[in-house]
């Protein structure tokens, strides 16, 4: 027998009984829907978080105030409840949002003690309400100092970007999309916008950035690091330095943690370099990995022992079917060959079925969450490896016990 | 063409034969020897026309399962169309059962969830015919039992007796040298019967080997030789004229012996 007419007869008998078919083939669908979901989602979260990482500048090196030990290996945390609320207790008193000690002036010493070609600027973030006539929006604002367009390798569309001669003037810059928003054709450098109700004189306009997932960097609002940012002109969140090249970078993270700790004591904050947040990026990846392993052996088994279940029981509702064919001459590998089939296209029905399933979910997540998972080729082929391998793994031993039946015992059979 | 055109053109080849040697059957379970058979002989030259009787679990069936390659004697050994299966793997029986034998069963046997003409088609499946010639012959197999206008009828959407002849479409439909029935008749009434009867003598005339196990003694003597069973020998055997008349070749040869 060919593998086209066995097909047909497989094809056949499925269609022949549709609900036993149909249960089967729900645990695929899942199995299938979750491993697609899971591995899409996944590699979607990587590249995005890659995305920011490397977007952030070239060769960063950023210092945040409170401690995370950024060293340590993400697969090796444990998590006992004590640990737990030991590190939480630590982040509590660090913690960058409620409280910081550094200052924009320190900056300057760092600056001076950088190797080099590298650049550092303050940077503090808040949301303010911005306003022009009757538009508003309310954006992210990054308080820096003029070194910012230059560490984030992007220039002006218009205008200047404010320096130290500015200083204590209310000025700022727009992001592209900001500026689009608010003053449509009209060019804003020279006008007045209110921040926050109080006026600020717009001075420029940034080329347009482009955006990652977590933040728009067009519709973007820049302050002086002396107008500040939630924590007030006083205190700085952070600073963020680039460097000329991956050795500066780690050079500089040693200056930043000389010159900082000086200022403001030992543990009290992190420095982390953009090769390090790659590679933190990588411990979750490997973390989401090992999620989407277990979660594919869950669905491998819920799909699988589905198969299994109701191929057994296809072959105990078949014995006299086999016994007859087998009278007829078939061999047992024609008998293998048939119900291994069947329990193969069960597999891969369901796993294209899932896999629809699977776009459909992916796209809501998208649209809601505004989210890009990544659908490539190897997500598809993944869940479709997946389907099938569950629908030969799982159908090998019932095909087996058919194939072995003997057929005098078979054709007795009464059902 | 005619049926009887059908048959001449159907069953050119010839052979057939069955010998079996003092074949033992020993069904072992939970500890519990059953024996089926305790040295049965039988020959049947090509051609030939036998009937089984005997009382039901006298090792009837077994020997027809035996004798058609469906089971292995537990000693002694079987040759069926000149060749020994003693020494044969399961998918050289398999392939025997497929060229060499047809069975009729009493229950009918068929695929319930196939047409008529899809269940005589399934000895060619399994031979690698194509899908045309499968059909086609299977629609001649179907003639020769006068059910073509039923082929794509579901079983059970026929009668017993038809059912009976889509089997036995299903026997022939692979140009077997021997046909064996296991109790054909004994789920039909006697009409049904007889049509069944007159198939099967049809068949014969045409020159295949025929070993039917029946209760019946009418049906038995269709048949030629009569051999009675009784606690899985044969108790004896009584030859006689039989409503087919003497078979177009009865030459008897040692057909173990053949080059395979
Ligand atoms: N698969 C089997 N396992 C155990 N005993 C069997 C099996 N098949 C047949 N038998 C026994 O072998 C004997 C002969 O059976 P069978 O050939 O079916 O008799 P008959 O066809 O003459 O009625 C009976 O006693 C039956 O119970
Ligand atoms: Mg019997």
């Amino acid at each position: 027998m060919n593998l086209f007419e066995s097909l047909r007869a497989s094809f056949t008998s499925l269609r022949a009984n549709k609900l036993r078919a149909a249960l089967t083939m729900s645990g695929i669908v899942m199995g299938t829907f979750l491993v697609f979901v899971m591995y899409s989602v996944g590699s979607g979260a990587t590249r995005e978080a890659k995305k920011v990482i490397t977007d952030l500048a070239p060769n960063a090196v950023a210092v945040v105030y409170g401690y995370f030990p950024v060293d340590m290996d993400i697969s090796k945390v444990t998590f006992s409840p004590s640990e737990m609320l030991q590190q939480m207790e630590d982040l509590g008193t660090n913690l960058p949002l409620i409280s910081s000690r550094f200052k924009p002036e320190m900056s300057y010493p760092l600056q001076r003690e950088l190797p080099g070609g590298c650049m550092a600027t303050p940077l503090s973030v808040d949301l303010k309400r911005v306003e022009f006539g009757p538009r508003s929006r309310n954006v992210f604002a990054f308080a820096t100092n003029d070194n910012y367009p230059a560490i984030r390798n992007q220039s002006l569309a218009r205008g200047r970007y404010f320096t130290r001669r500015d200083e204590g003037r209310r000025v700022c810059v727009l992001g592209s999309d900001l500026s689009l928003r608010l003053f449509g054709d009209i060019d804003p450098v020279g006008r007045e916008i209110r921040v926050n109700g109080r006026r600020f004189q717009v001075l420029g306009v940034m080329e347009p950035r482009g955006r990652t997932m977590f933040m728009d960097n067009d519709d973007l609002l820049l302050l002086p690091y002396w107008v500040g940012g939630h924590l007030g002109p006083e205190q700085v969140d952070g600073f963020l330095v680039s460097a000329p090249t991956p050795e500066d970078m780690r050079e500089a993270k040693a200056a930043c943690i000389e010159v900082l700790e000086r200022q403001v004591g030992e543990k009290t904050f992190t420095v982390i370099t953009q090769e390090e947040m790659l590679a933190l990026a990588g411990d979750a990846t490997r973390l989401v990995n090992i999620m989407s392993g277990i979660v594919t052996f869950v669905g491998l088994l819920v799909g699988g022992i589905g198969i299994m279940n109701i191929m057994l029981v296809a072959v105990s509702e078949r014995i006299r079917e086999i016994g007859i064919r087998k009278a007829m001459g078939a061999r047992a590998t024609d008998i293998l060959k048939q119900f291994l089939l069947e329990s193969l296209l069960l597999g891969i029905s369901g796993g294209v079925i899932g896999i629809c399933m699977g776009f459909g979910f992916l796209m809501m997540i998208e649209v809601i969450f505004d989210f890009p998972p990544y659908i490539g080729p190897a997500s598809i082929l993944i869940a479709l490896l997946f389907s099938m391998g569950v629908g030969v793994i799982f159908g090998v031993w019932p095909a087996m016990k058919a194939a072995a039946l003997d057929p005098v015992e078979a054709l007795g059979h009464e059902l | 063409m005619s049926p009887q055109a059908l048959h001449a053109h159907v069953f050119d080849g010839m052979g057939g034969s069955i010998r079996a040697r003092s074949v033992h059957k020993i069904y072992r379970m939970d500890g519990v020897e059953v024996r089926a058979l305790q040295g049965v002989d039988l020959s049947l030259a090509p051609g030939d026309h036998a009937a089984i009787m005997g009382p039901s679990g006298s090792g009837k069936s077994t020997l027809l399962n035996i004798a058609g390659c469906l089971d292995r004697p537990t000693s002694g050994s079987v040759c069926v169309d000149g060749m020994d299966t003693a020494g044969m793997q399961d998918r050289e029986l398999a392939a025997l059962r497929n060229r060499c034998v047809g069975f009729v069963f009493q229950s009918f046997h068929l695929l319930s969830r196939t047409s008529a003409a899809c269940n005589v088609e399934i000895p060619l499946l399994y031979r690698g015919a194509g899908r045309r010639e499968r059909r086609s012959r299977a629609l001649e197999a179907l003639e020769m039992v006068e059910l073509s206008h039923r082929a794509e009828h579901y079983p059970s959407q026929l009668s017993g007796g038809e059912q009976q002849r889509v089997a036995i479409a299903r026997a022939l439909v692979s140009r077997p040298r021997i046909i064996l029935a296991d109790e054909p008749t004994g789920n039909l009434d006697s009409r049904s019967g007889e049509g069944i009867l007159r198939i099967l003598d049809d068949a014969h005339e045409r020159g295949i080997t025929l070993l039917v196990v029946t209760h019946d003694r009418a049906v038995a003597e269709h048949a030629a030789r009569i051999i009675h069973f009784n606690d899985g020998r044969i108790a004896r055997e009584e030859k006689h004229a039989g409503d087919g008349s003497t078979p177009r070749s009865a030459g008897k040869k040692e057909f173990c012996d053949e080059p395979v």
